[in-house]
C-alpha cells in the first residue's frame, strides 16, 4: 500500500516536470496560432478597433462579407491563379527535381556529388527579398540581361514587368531555380538506398542503362514521389507569399496572372485597410486548406500508412 | 556499378546547373563595381565595363542603416534561434518520453495548428490591437519559435536513445528537467545543428513580420531594408548626408547602389552557411513526423 502510493506519488511529480517543459511550446502556440483560430470569427463581423474582436457587432446577414467576396470580380481570379501556378510548380517542380535526382545518381564520384550538389543549393540560401534583386537584373526593360541578348540577336526588347502573360511561365522558372538543388536530395537519398546488386543482376541479364533506370530506380521513387506529390497538392491552395510579392515587385500590371489569394489578403487589409472582405477570403482559405490537406493525407494513408503525415 | 564512368551528358548537365545557379551573383557583384553612367549605356553584364566603387564610397560613408539592420538580425537569429531550439527541444523531450501520460493529448495540440491557421487578418489584429507588438522588435522573434515540424524531427531523435539511459538516470535520483538538459540533450547534438541551422537561416531571411509590424528605420532588419530599396532607392539615397569626397555629380549612384547594398547584405551569409550544408541536406532527409 504504502509502495504502491509512493510510487504514484513519483508519477504524479514526474508528469509535472515532464508538463512544465512543454509549458513554453504549449504557451506560445496558444497566443501565435490557437488564438488567431478563434479571431476567424472576424469575418462574420463588423470589426471596430474600439469594440474588438469579440465585442464587434455579428454581419447581418452573417454571411456578408462572404457574398461580398464571393461576388466580387477577384475571387475567381486569384482562385484560379493560386491553383493553376501551384500545379504547375508541383508538377515541373517535382519532374525537375526526380530528373535531377536520377542524374545525380549516374554520378559515381562522391566529391563530384558533393560539388555539384554545393552549387544547385546555394539559391536555397536565399530570401525571395534578394533573388527579386536578380530576377530584375535579368528582366529589367533597360538594362536586364535578357533584353540585352535579345537585342544582340536582333530582336526588339520586351517589357517583361508589365506584360502578364509571360509571368506564369517566369515564376515556374525562378521557383524550380531557387528548390531544385535541395529538394532533388530528397530524391537522391532515397535512390541511394537501393540495393547494388540489383543493378548488376540487371546488367548481368543484358539490361541497358535506360532500361536500368526506368526499371529499378523509377520504381523505388514512386512511392516517395507519390507521397510528396500529395502532400503538396494538399496546400495547393496555400501560395508561396514572399515569391509572389517580391518576384513580381507587386506590379498591378501583372495582377492578372500573379495575384493569388495570399497576396490578395494581404494587400486588402494592409493598403486597403479593408478587414470584412479580407477577413472572408482569408478563412475560406484557411478552411478549404484544411479539408485539402486532411483529403490528401488520407489518400496518402490509403497508399502507403508509413508516409502519411497523421 | 562503380567501376562504370559517369557519361560526359550527365557533367555537362551539371556544369549548365551550376552555372545558372552562379552567373546570377556574378551579375550582381559586376553590377555593385559599375559606375551609374556605364550602367546607363551597357546595362547589367557578367563583368563590369570598368571597376568602379563609387556604390562602396556611398554605403561606407553612411553605414548607419546597414549596422543597424546587422544589428537587428543578428539579434533575431541569435536570440531566436537559441530560445525556439530550448523551447522545442523541452517540449520534444516530453514527448518522446513513454512515461508522460498527456503525450498524445500534447502531440495533436502541437500538430493541429499545422493543419489550420487563423490566417493573416486575424493574427493581425490580435497582435496589433491586443498583444501591442507593432514596431516591437519581439514581432520578429516570438511567434516564430515554434516550428512543429521541428519539435517532431527532434521528438523523433530522443526516442531513438535508449530507454536504459534514462532509467538509469532516474535511478540515480535526476528529476526530468536534469535528465532532458543533461542526457538527451547532449546526446542530440546532430539532430540539434540541423534544427538550429534551418531556424537561423529562415530568421536570417526574414522580412514578412518586419513589413507587417515595424514602422521604425533603425529596426528593420537587413531583408526588410534590402525590400524597401527595391522600390525606392530614392529613399535610400535621402538618408545618405555624407557624399564621398571623390564623388562627382554625373556619378551619383543608383541601380548599382541598390546591388552593392544587397552583397553587403547577403554577401557574407553566402559565404559563411555552405559550409554548413550537410545541416541542410540532412533536414530534407529526416522527415518522420508520426509516432
Amino acid at each position: 500500500m504504502t509502495k504502491k502510493k509512493r510510487i504514484s506519488r513519483r508519477v504524479i511529480r514526474e508528469n509535472i516536470q515532464l508538463g512544465m517543459l512543454t509549458l513554453p511550446v504549449v504557451a506560445l502556440l496558444a497566443i501565435f496560432s490557437y488564438w488567431p483560430m478563434f479571431g476567424v470569427i472576424l469575418a462574420f463581423k463588423n470589426y471596430k478597433v474600439t469594440q474588438g474582436i469579440f465585442g464587434s457587432d455579428w454581419m447581418n446577414p452573417l454571411f456578408k462579407n462572404f457574398d461580398f467576396f464571393l461576388k466580387s470580380q477577384d475571387a475567381f481570379r486569384i482562385t484560379r491563379n493560386t491553383l493553376l501556378l501551384n500545379f504547375l510548380f508541383i508538377f515541373a517542380g517535382t519532374f525537375c527535381s526526380v530528373a535531377f535526382a536520377l542524374l545525380m545518381y549516374e554520378v559515381k564520384k562522391n566529391y563530384q556529388v558533393k560539388i555539384y550538389q554545393t552549387f544547385s543549393i546555394l539559391p536555397s540560401f536565399l530570401s525571395w527579398v534578394a533573388v527579386s534583386y536578380i530576377v530584375y537584373s535579368l528582366l529589367d526593360t533597360d538594362k536586364g540581361i535578357i533584353n540585352r541578348i535579345i537585342e544582340f540577336f536582333g530582336g526588339s526588347p520586351v517589357a517583361w514587368y508589365t506584360t502578364a502573360s509571360y509571368w506564369p511561365v517566369i515564376l515556374l522558372i525562378v521557383k524550380v531555380w531557387h528548390s531544385v538543388g535541395l529538394n532533388c536530395i530528397i530524391y537522391y537519398a532515397s535512390l541511394m538506398g537501393i540495393d547494388n546488386e540489383l543493378f548488376e543482376a540487371a546488367e548481368v541479364d543484358g539490361a541497358t542503362k535506360l532500361q536500368r533506370v526506368i526499371h529499378i530506380s523509377v520504381p523505388q521513387l514512386i512511392p516517395i514521389i507519390t507521397m510528396m506529390v500529395l502532400l503538396d497538392i494538399g496546400q495547393i491552395f496555400r501560395a508561396d507569399f514572399g515569391m509572389f510579392y517580391n518576384v513580381t515587385r507587386n506590379v498591378g500590371a501583372l495582377y492578372s496572372t500573379t495575384d493569388v489569394i495570399d497576396t490578395y489578403v494581404f494587400r486588402t487589409l494592409i493598403n486597403q485597410g479593408n478587414i470584412g472582405m479580407s477577413s472572408a477570403a482569408s478563412v475560406l482559405q484557411s478552411v478549404v486548406c484544411f479539408i485539402t490537406i486532411v483529403t490528401a493525407n488520407a489518400v496518402v494513408k490509403k497508399i502507403s500508412p508509413e508516409n502519411s503525415l497523421f | 556499378m562503380k567501376k562504370e564512368k559517369t557519361s560526359l551528358i550527365v557533367h555537362l548537365i551539371f556544369i549548365l546547373l551550376a552555372i545558372a545557379c552562379v552567373v546570377p551573383f556574378f551579375i550582381v557583384i559586376s553590377a555593385s563595381f559599375t559606375n551609374s553612367q556605364d550602367l546607363a549605356l551597357y546595362g547589367f553584364s557578367i563583368l563590369p565595363p570598368k571597376v568602379d566603387f563609387t556604390a562602396y564610397a556611398y554605403l561606407f560613408e553612411n553605414p548607419r542603416q546597414i549596422i543597424n539592420g546587422y544589428a537587428v538580425t543578428i539579434f533575431i537569429t541569435v536570440a531566436g534561434t537559441f530560445l525556439s531550439v530550448v523551447f522545442m527541444a523541452m517540449a520534444a523531450y516530453a514527448l518522446a518520453r513513454q512515461n508522460f501520460k498527456f503525450r498524445k493529448l500534447l502531440t495533436g495540440y502541437i500538430f493541429f495548428p499545422t493543419l489550420f491557421n487563423g490566417g493573416l487578418v486575424s493574427s493581425y489584429i490580435i497582435n496589433t490591437q491586443y498583444l501591442h507588438l507593432t514596431d516591437s522588435v519581439w514581432v520578429l522573434i516570438l511567434p516564430g519559435l515554434v516550428n512543429v515540424f521541428h519539435v517532431f524531427m527532434l521528438r523523433t531523435f530522443f526516442k531513438q536513445l535508449p530507454d536504459g539511459l534514462f532509467d538509469a538516470a532516474m535511478i540515480d535520483g535526476a528529476g526530468e528537467w536534469r535528465i532532458c538538459f543533461t542526457i538527451a540533450i547532449r546526446l542530440s547534438k546532430p539532430v540539434l545543428a540541423t534544427v538550429a541551422f534551418l531556424g537561423a537561416l529562415s530568421r536570417w531571411n526574414s522580412w514578412y513580420n518586419a513589413m507587417l509590424y515595424i514602422r521604425s528605420e533603425e529596426k528593420y532588419p537587413l531583408q526588410y531594408l534590402l525590400q524597401r530599396m527595391m522600390n525606392n532607392i530614392q529613399e535610400l539615397l535621402n538618408q545618405m548626408e555624407h557624399v564621398p569626397s571623390m564623388v562627382s555629380a554625373a556619378d551619383i549612384p543608383g541601380e548599382n547602389l541598390r546591388m552593392a547594398l544587397l552583397v553587403v547584405c547577403i554577401g557574407p551569409m553566402m559565404i559563411f552557411f555552405p559550409f554548413f550544408q550537410k545541416y541542410f541536406t540532412k533536414g530534407m532527409t529526416v522527415g518522420a513526423v508520426k509516432g
